[in-house]
């Protein structure tokens, strides 16, 4: 078997793996539901550290042994259109024992079409049918016994999200283990060639069996389906997307706030802050280790006024709401339509999910680029997300720092945003070369996200943002109190003076924003709450800190998805176009105003 | 020649009618997603500004975009 040639260093540990198990479909038909749920130990890989990958890996015990079971990316096939497709096929290829496919009950046809695909491999498969009941809904009535016939593998039905069908699907892998740990000459990997069809064969065979396996029996389309129709449709489908948009963004923004004024600021101003006040003050401490830990700046103030109370509600809340998003279907309703749009920004419409997800994160949209067809399209979209689309921490903190001041600000710098991202858009789609692909895409049927799986996944997450993002958040707390509490602050400050002050017009303390925002995004604005700013320079301080340095861990993954020289690019790019924009925006409308 | 004059591109196909798909272009994504020629298809939206089209493609939906909506061609089913 030939290596791929984009192979992907993280990969190769985890392809000499022994005792494999892939868990393999199509995309959205539950995988990672199903993987958590037989996975007994939890070890996510795509953390945010550097190493992120773009499966999992966890074990599962069977007939007393633990096997390595890989979460590979859902593709619609195998022919290495993308990246996540050529991942699916060095898996393949790595020598795995067996194979648990889960078939998609609602797209029958789809989901065995790339079975098929899978079979041509000759390892052993087991599957799970899954969504049942999203085909009951549209009046399909599938006749297991059949398909079990007509593909000659055992199939369990399931539905995973209710826990539904995963024992016996477990006792059908250990019957398939059993049977090739008992068949002592297992063939090697070389007598694995695989026999390659053309799509279009597949297709048919597929037809034909989901023709002899499935029943349809009159069924009035649900209100969901109505809806999801309804959706994809330019009226009302963009009324309905600005609006699922504009309350999303009014719940994590809204509540966020309403979170951090009602319970988080008081709680650390009134509760935490005094608590370790008063227990540092009863130590015999000199001075400056005092301030250190408890001055205006000091490590046990700011860590809880930063990340408990600025960061930690407004990252909570947009998880909460996106998962949302990401399980409801409506983000791919979204890409249809405003594809449109974003094919005169120089890509298409399925990028706007990824960029989506930058709003929350940039390493993930960056790791998700790798659904992209050409790598043209994979800089594009990490570029964008690089230069303008700020994450939730640092969203959370520019709105903190804004609405302080004025609504209109939030305003401006949101325009501010989106200008920068438009151009950026079109300027890397001009300069970077290559061609970027038309927009290819499946609806996936509207569906209310379970609830046991939906929260699931939340906590996940959540637990991943704190474990990931706490170090590197501590880490710029501890540098911020040394800076200011020694002194060491004034000494920096008056080496910076001529850009902070001379060009940018804020004071000359801001350059610690400058400094902890080379570690992560949110650290750049959170030193600007405490000084004491004018509209103007809190304006021009929200857009450099926008602008400004991607975090360390997105400078990580970009260099590792695209070599050190693009995140070196990426890094000065930003940096300069951030302190260029601020200190023409700070020149030009003190010019303006100075005329009125 | 009855034939040729029904033919016609994806893109000026019209929502609510039925297409049995005539001809693609060389894309391998859209082979993978079941549109090639022979397939049936139910015209359901389409977008204006270059936006895509959406298609019924059996059980599931989809939309391509309007660069290689255009170099699909397809004949009306009646």
């Amino acid at each position: 078997m030939s290596r791929s040639c984009h192979e992907l260093p993280e990969d190769r540990e985890v392809l000499e793996l022994s005792d494999k198990i892939l868990l393999m479909g199509p995309p959205n038909v539950g995988k990672s539901v199903f993987f958590s749920e037989l996975t007994s130990i939890h070890v996510v890989s795509s953390n945010y550290a550097g190493t992120t990958v773009s499966y999992m890996k966890g074990t599962v015990p069977i007939n007393g042994k633990q096997y390595n079971l890989l979460d590979v990316p859902g593709t619609y096939s195998l022919a290495a259109t993308s990246l996540a497709e050529e991942v699916a096929l060095q898996f393949l290829a790595s020598d795995p024992l067996a194979i648990v496919f889960v078939l998609n009950a609602a797209d029958l046809e789809g989901s065995i079409k790339l079975l098929l695909e899978v079979q041509e491999f000759n390892i052993p498969v087991v599957a799970a049918l899954n969504l049942a009941d999203v085909a009951n809904r549209k009046g399909m009535q599938i006749d297991v016994e059949a398909l079990k016939r007509e593909l000659g593998i055992p199939i369990v039905p399931t539905v995973a999200v209710k826990r539904q069908g995963l024992r016996e699907l477990v006792d059908e892998l250990a019957k398939v283990l059993a049977s090739i740990e008992s068949a002592a000459a297992r063939q090697g990997a070389a007598a694995k060639e695989r026999a390659r069809s053309m799509d279009m064969e597949l297709w048919k065979r597929a037809q034909e069996i989901t023709a002899k396996c499935v029943r349809w029996s009159n069924s009035q389309p649900s209100f969901l389906d109505r809806l999801g129709d309804a959706m994809l449709k330019p009226w009302p489908g963009i009324p309905i997307a600005v609006l699922v948009m504009l309350v999303s963004i009014g719940v994590v923004v809204g509540a966020g706030k309403a979170l951090r004024a009602a319970l988080l600021l008081p709680l650390v101003n009134r509760g935490i802050v005094p608590l370790f006040e008063a227990l540092f003050s009863r130590l015999p401490l000199p001075t400056v280790v005092h301030n250190v830990l408890i001055g205006e700046f000091g490590i046990f103030r700011i860590s809880f006024e930063w990340i408990l109370a600025l960061v930690m509600p407004y990252v909570l809340l947009f998880q909460l709401v996106f998962s949302f998003l990401e399980d409801s279907g409506i983000l791919p309703r979204i890409a249809v339509l405003f594809d449109n749009i974003m094919r005169k920004l120089g890509v298409q419409g399925g990028s706007l999910i990824n960029i989506m997800l930058g709003y929350g994160c940039a390493v993930p949209a960056i790791i998700g680029t790798r659904t992209a067809t050409t790598k043209k399209e994979r800089l594009i979209v990490t570029t964008i997300v690089c230069f303008a689309v700020p994450c939730i921490s640092q969203t959370g903190a520019l709105f903190s720092l804004l609405a302080a001041y004025s609504y209109w600000l939030v305003l401006g710098v949101l325009l501010t945003g989106l200008t920068v991202f438009m151009l950026v858009s079109i300027l890397s789609s001009k300069l970077i070369k290559g061609t970027v692909d038309p927009l290819v895409i499946e609806i996936p049927n509207l569906l209310i996200p379970e609830r046991r799986a939906y929260f699931k996944k939340f906590f996940t997450r959540a637990k991943h943002f704190v474990l990931d993002a706490e170090g590197p958040m501590l880490v710029a707390v501890v540098i911020a109190a040394i800076l200011a509490e020694t002194g060491l602050l004034t000494g920096i400050s008056s080496v910076l003076k001529p850009l902070v002050s001379g060009w940018l017009g804020l004071p000359p303390e801001a350059s610690m924003s400058l400094i902890l925002g080379i570690i992560r995004r949110e650290m750049s604005v959170a030193p600007l709450l405490a000084l004491d700013l004018d509209s103007l320079q809190v304006f021009v301080g929200a857009v450099v800190s926008l602008i400004y340095l991607p975090c360390m861990s997105v400078f990580a993954i970009v260099a590792k998805e695209f070599g050190a020289k693009v995140a070196v690019a990426i890094t000065a790019g930003t940096t300069f176009t951030a302190l260029f924009l601020g200190g023409v925006l700070n020149h030009l409308i003190r010019f303006v105003v100075s005329l009125v | 020649m009855e034939g040729d004059q029904m033919r016609q591109n994806l893109y000026d196909a019209q929502p609510g009618k039925e297409y049995t798909v005539l001809e693609t272009p060389e894309y391998k994504l859209l082979s993978s997603i079941g549109l090639f020629s022979g397939a049936k298809v139910r015209m359901e939206s389409k977008y204006g500004l270059g936006g895509p089209v959406s298609l019924s493609l059996s059980t599931k939906k989809i939309a391509v975009g309007k660069d290689l909506a255009i170099q699909i061609y397809v004949r009306e089913v009646r």
